[in-house]
């Protein structure tokens, strides 16, 4: 399974590359690839650059491409904390109430000023995802079974209350309708900055805990008669990758099934160590949300949200594995 | 030494071990017997500080509860019960996560893991899915992972549960190889008694009600009286009598 998962994680290096190129390639310009791969050459190391088709790529797709690509990780790497640590299949970055958080402060962001939308999406999915935490926090330790409930209970409330701040505001619906269904337009290489760090920091994160996060595959108390500290891996890994996943939201707004079918598709390919899936997993989400942000920038309709891409090419995924999973 | 008195274990009002005490010096095997909801399983997870409990816990002098989960692991090794896991790690893979409290690195200590899979017999397939072992193997499997753990103590929960009568024989014949660990094993048959030369402690509603390691009269009384089911004596091995 090991020298599976290496040859697995080189082929996906070279598809992040190979879809790179493509997505560079895709747009109302049309750019031949020889053009787009001189010209970086010639802006990188000759300092030469074609200025129009320099700006096309460097300050247009490619932040955008590159931010698909991290965000994807973070949506990865945060779904397959949440599988593992709640031990549920269905879990997905979202499901500590990270979701409603952000779109009540981008509800109440539209409200006031579209330039407060991140700000106020970042500060509400905190707000919301502490206190899921806080509800389920029982002699010292987070109940991962309380954590559900608390995070849907949370995210019901949350959802109430910016639903009705958007039906006082209809004329607004559209801006929060299209945020709400997520989207990587206007991508800067400002975010792109900051999500990187993110990834920096979850991924090796979540790579020092993986041999925990094997053993609490076997259950709590298995892992904790192993002398694993569940409570302190729950706090540090759920804490994390709520914190990226909410940064990721406030950016991109909430696109779903790339937490969700990452991790499935990594386990498939090689198997359940989170040693190789940490690596695996984001690379998978890379992949699947760059190629659903370029279908989405590139339809006959104009630009439509990567939500309904990522649900088209998520919801088939997921039904063929739980197909499988019945006929295991 | 590990030491318990006056354990009491409340799950909210009901009390499910009362002012139980037992002693279980190295090497020590004691057979845990009761019927469902006696207490047993309760007592495993207090000695592993899984549940708050009353009384006293300790191991080697200290107080389970001020303990860290490593130290804890390091003293104490459990075998609970599991019928299936769903997961595809291998069997050496699954054995090695005992190493866990023992050593940071767990490919270094490749050697010892393969001899605690030697040891359970399960050699031949230390490199199947553990997804695809029998109710018996992935028992087996479970006691080499606490084998490797290293421990002077091994707790069983039920161990041999659900397994065919072959089986029963092969996990009594680990235990009773384990000549230098303190075992406590808790079952609700017989066959543990026929096996293992060690002390019975009888529990009945969460309280001790007999303790003794001599195959007589009285065990048997007592057997029959917790478990409402006459014992018989054949050959030296005991058996409940069903006809």
């Amino acid at each position: 399974m090991k020298s599976r998962g290496y040859i697995f994680t080189f082929f996906l290096v070279l598809l992040t590359f190979a879809n790179t190129v493509i997505s560079l390639y895709i747009g109302p310009v049309h750019i031949p690839i020889p053009v787009i791969l001189e010209n970086i050459y010639r802006t990188l190391i000759r300092a030469d650059p074609n200025w129009t088709v320099s700006t096309i790529i460097f300050y247009v797709r490619m932040p955008r491409i590159i931010l698909a690509v991290l965000i994807g990780m973070i949506l990865a790497i945060s779904g397959l904390v949440t599988q593992t640590i709640f031990r549920n299949p269905l879990g997905d970055p979202y499901l500590t109430g990270v979701s409603s958080g952000a779109a009540l402060g981008a509800a109440i962001g539209f409200l006031i000023s579209p330039f407060l939308v991140p700000f106020l999406a970042f500060f509400f999915a905190m707000l919301a995802v502490g206190i899921s935490f806080l509800i389920s926090r029982s002699g010292g330790e987070i109940r991962a079974e309380i954590l559900i409930l608390a995070g849907i209970s949370v995210s019901f409330l949350f959802s109430a209350v910016a639903s009705y701040l958007i039906y006082l505001k209809e004329y607004n619906l559209r801006g929060v309708l299209f945020w709400l269904l997520g989207g990587l337009y206007g991508a800067t290489w400002s975010e792109v900055y900051y999500i990187f760090i993110a990834v920096l920091i979850a991924i090796p994160v979540i790579l020092a805990f993986r041999k925990e996060l094997d053993i609490m595959l076997m259950g709590d108390e298995q892992a904790k008669s192993l002398g694993v500290d569940t409570g302190k891996v729950k706090t540090v890994t759920l804490l994390v990758t709520s914190l990226v996943t909410s940064l990721a939201v406030s950016f991109v707004g909430i696109i779903g099934f790339i937490g969700l079918v990452s991790p499935h598709i990594g386990r498939k390919i090689v198997g359940e160590s989170h040693a190789m899936l940490a690596i695996v997993a984001p690379l998978i989400g890379a992949n699947l949300l760059l190629v659903s942000d370029t279908i989405a920038r590139s339809t006959p309709q104009g630009e439509i949200p990567v939500g309904i891409i990522t649900a088209f090419i998520g919801s088939p995924v997921l039904i063929y594995l739980l197909f499988r999973r019945r006929r295991m | 030494m590990i030491e318990i008195s006056g354990l009491t274990v409340r799950y909210g009002g009901k009390i499910a071990v009362d002012h139980v005490d037992l002693t279980v010096q190295d090497g020590e095997k004691i057979i845990l017997m009761g019927p469902n909801g006696s207490g047993k399983t309760t007592i495993l997870k207090a000695i592993l500080g899984l549940v708050p409990y009353e009384g006293h816990v300790k191991i080697d002098g200290e107080e389970i509860v001020k303990l860290s989960r490593r130290e804890i692991a390091r003293r104490v090794a459990y075998v609970p019960q599991i019928f299936y896991t769903p997961y595809t790690f291998s069997v050496r893979e699954f054995v090695s996560m005992g190493l866990y409290s023992v050593v940071r690195d767990w490919l270094s200590a490749d050697g010892v893991v393969d001899r605690a899979i030697m040891r359970v017999g399960l050699s031949d397939l230390r490199e199947k899915s553990v997804n695809t072992l029998s109710g018996g193997e992935l028992q087996k499997a479970v006691i080499a992972r606490a084998l490797v753990q290293n421990s002077r103590y091994i707790l069983m929960d039920e161990p041999t549960a659900h397994l065919d009568i072959g089986a029963v024989k092969d996990v009594l014949d680990i235990v009773r190889s384990m000549e230098d660990r303190g075992v406590i094993l808790v079952s609700h048959e017989v066959h543990p008694l026929n096996r293992i030369d060690g002390t019975l402690i009888l529990l009945n509603r969460g309280r001790v009600v007999y303790r003794g390691n001599k195959r007589d009269p009285e065990m048997e009384e007592k057997l029959r009286d917790v478990f409402g089911v006459r014992v018989n004596d054949a050959n030296g091995a005991l058996q409940f009598d069903l006809s």
